[in-house]
């Protein structure tokens, strides 16, 4: 399988995966098992994993299950764990290139500058840089408050007016 | 009468699963098992479909639109599933990820913490059941932290975990 190995050349790995229900989905779950499941097919070397989280929701707090889930895979997988980056919240990058989110996201941007020169030099990436992204991006009052006006815009340009209540699941 | 539904994430038999779900169906009459393995279906594309162009409906169309119908019908739900790396096995979290149509795309604050909104007047009462092959204290913590402060347990009346040790089933290496 392509996925183990790309794993099995690879000496640092990088999970990048959003939050669904407070924590890793489904599909990056279904990932971990089928690594899981084939580790013996492993040469053994050591490998490190990073892992960044993007949570929609604005308070890092909201990361922390995801980068939990992870670094217990990791243990598992005998993994080096280096750290788990929490963006909190991703939304507002909105597919964007990161330089062109201005200030929103500079710390973050300064963070990854770090952590890619470090591997580039091969050096140790340093878990005290991560501190830099210990704190939301944004106020999370004012995130859910402007959200539910970009959202609700964003929706009735699809939808008619008040459709977004709607309740059917059929 | 209560109606109960439970909702299997294994993706094997596994004994204790079975012990637990026999022991309920000689309790409850009104109850209905969903076995994930059978319906088959595939994880949350993250399209915003069922918020912003439907809302409230997937845009897969498979047979989780009933599945979420028969939940929200439900009084009492059980969700049970093997623990992996403190999470749900992916068969079980592919079907929570589907639950994103019960949900507003609107946030707001409870329990000290961002949710979405309910898009519907009543959800069931939720038991999530956590299977363990291992004593890793961490990932049991981790599991319950999880579910427990998912949507669907922030707006669930009333949220538990129940955690079961898989020592008595020789067959469940690889739990799930």
């Amino acid at each position: 399988m392509r996925l183990i190995r790309y794993v099995n050349n690879a000496d640092k790995i990088v999970f990048s995966l959003p939050v669904y229900e407070n924590t890793v989905p489904g599909l990056v779950l279904r990932c971990f098992e089928a690594i899981m499941n084939n580790k013996e097919k492993l040469a053994l070397r050591n490998r490190e994993m990073l892992v960044i989280v993007n949570s929609g929701f604005p308070e890092v707090e909201a990361c922390r299950g995801a980068i939990e889930t992870c670094m217990l895979f990791s243990e598992e997988m005998e993994f080096d764990w280096i750290c788990g980056i929490p963006v909190a919240p991703g939304t507002l990058i909105d597919g964007k290139n990161l330089n062109e989110t201005r200030n929103t996201y500079k710390r973050l941007i300064t963070l990854l500058d770090i952590i890619a020169k470090n591997i580039c030099s091969n050096k140790d990436i340093i878990v005290k840089e991560c501190k830099l992204v210990s704190k939301p991006f944004i106020n999370p009052f004012i995130y859910r408050l402007a959200g539910r006006l970009i959202q609700t815009k964003r929706c009735n340009k699809e939808i008619r007016e008040g459709e977004i209540f709607c309740k059917t699941t059929d | 009468m209560r109606k109960v539904l439970i909702i299997k994430g294994y993706s094997r038999e596994n004994q204790l699963s079975k012990l637990a779900i026999d022991e309920l169906q000689d309790i409850i009459s009104n109850l209905h098992i969903i076995d994930l393995n059978e319906i088959g279906s595939k994880g949350c594309a993250g399209c915003d479909y069922c918020q912003s162009i439907n809302p409230g409906i997937c845009c897969m169309n498979d047979i989780m639109g009933t599945v979420l119908s028969e939940y929200l019908d439900s009084d009492l739900v059980f969700i049970i599933s093997p623990i992996r790396f403190g999470c749900f096995n992916s068969m079980t979290k592919e079907f929570v990820d589907r639950t994103e149509p019960l949900f507003l795309p609107y946030q707001v604050k409870k329990k000290k913490r961002t949710v979405m909104m309910s898009r519907y007047d009543k959800y069931p009462k939720i038991i999530f059941v956590g299977i363990t092959d291992t004593k890793s204290e961490k990932a049991v913590w981790n599991f319950r932290e999880n579910v427990i402060n998912s949507n669907l347990a922030l707006t669930s009346p009333e949220a538990n975990t129940i955690i079961l040790s898989c020592e008595i089933d020789s067959v469940c290496k690889q739990c799930g």
